[in-house]
């Protein structure tokens, strides 16, 4: 992998960045209906690190649903599918978070 | 007769006080005190939220993870109706205390405002937003990889212009390059790079393009160009971004929750 990406390295930072050229997008689709506290989403995401090398891509599809229990908490539920063709191994998500907000 | 004249002195000097006493009374009653004659006062803002988590990947036989995510705090104080100033305070099990938000704000008008200091770029839909309003419990990756584990909070002074009457709003920025969480003191230079978005108002949202231009902490060529769409139709939501550019990206592997 480190042949297909010019790499910076910073020390400081401890982090490796690519000096690459790279683009992506995403489009999350999500429906409400009024007067209701339930919010299934889908998003599709898609990034490639670096457009000048071939076989590169990071999809990932996403399916959730946001239950709004009043103005202040939120409960989410979430699975992620991944497909990482740089990184085969990369395994898809699931999880559930709950938030207050004051 | 020296002691009645006295008592007429002391009379009209009595009556003469006594008118003085009641001008006030007998003039026209002074209008109630307006809104606009008063002085502002100052109002302060506190907001914040609290997130946990619980989390897992396939297939990893791992038993699934509990996260005190983070605690976000947001400070603001409208001086007048001119001058404010803000902050934005994050704790998290990892970086228990850290300032992502430092700014003043001078609003000239309804339409024109100009904010200096430290805080998020003005870039596309996603990143600007706090994580406590986005719909999926992650950012994208787009915006992670260019943008938020980058470029999220810097130093500088950006204008605002966004007349109430016309569909339109325009944001433009300059900026150290130097992320916020990035260690400032070993890095070799300072940028001058600029930050533009300028967006048009749409139902449930807006369109926009965004730019950012100029140099990372090691000084190599930085260049993001992008679109964003939020609308709403009936009671659906739509969302969209994407993104072109080069220079300082992170691995995709990188996930951000943040």
């Amino acid at each position: 992998m480190g042949a297909l990406f010019p790499t910076l390295t910073d020390a400081t930072n401890k982090a490796t960045y690519f000096d690459s050229r790279a683009k992506g997008m995403y489009v999350t689709l999500a429906y409400q209906k009024k007067g209701t506290a339930y919010q299934p989403y889908v998003r599709y995401d898609n990034f490639n690190p670096n457009t000048d090398a071939a076989g590169l891509y990071y999809n990932r599809y996403t399916a959730g649903l946001n239950y709004y229990i009043n103005n202040n908490n939120k409960l989410t539920v979430e699975y992620e599918k991944i497909k990482d063709g740089a990184n085969p191994t990369v395994k898809n998500f699931y999880g559930a978070q709950y938030q207050v907000s004051f | 007769m020296t002691a009645s004249l006295s008592a007429c002195r002391l009379f009209i000097w009595a009556a003469a006080l006594l008118v003085v006493l009641a001008l006030p009374a007998m003039s026209e009653p002074a209008p109630p005190p307006t809104a606009a004659s008063l002085p502002t006062p100052v109002k302060w803002t506190v907001n914040g939220y609290v997130q946990a988590r619980i989390s897992d990947t396939t297939g990893d036989h791992k038993p699934l993870v509990f996260d005190a995510k983070r605690l976000y705090i947001t400070f603001r104080v409208d001086v007048d109706q001119h001058i404010s100033a803000g902050a934005l305070v994050s704790g998290s099990p990892v970086n228990p205390f850290n300032i992502l938000e430092a700014y003043g704000e001078y609003r000239f008008n309804q339409d024109f405002k100009a904010r200096a200091g430290e805080y998020r770029l003005p870039f596309g839909y996603e990143l600007p937003l706090s994580s406590s309003r986005l719909i999926t419990l992650e950012r994208s990756q787009v915006v992670t990889a260019f943008l938020y584990k980058n470029f999220n909070f810097e130093r500088g002074a950006y204008v605002y212009y966004a007349p109430p009457k016309l569909p339109y709003n325009i944001s433009l920025g300059v900026v150290d390059g130097i992320p916020v969480d990035y260690a400032t003191s070993s890095s070799s230079q300072s940028a001058k790079n600029v930050v533009a978005r300028a967006g048009y108002n749409v139902p449930g949202g807006q369109i926009g393009i965004s730019a950012y231009a100029g140099k990372g902490p090691q000084a190599q060529l930085l260049q993001r160009t992008g679109y964003d769409v939020e609308t709403t139709f009936s009671d659906f939501t739509l969302l969209s971004e994407g993104i072109i550019g080069r220079g300082r990206v992170i691995p995709h592997s990188d996930r951000c929750d943040q």
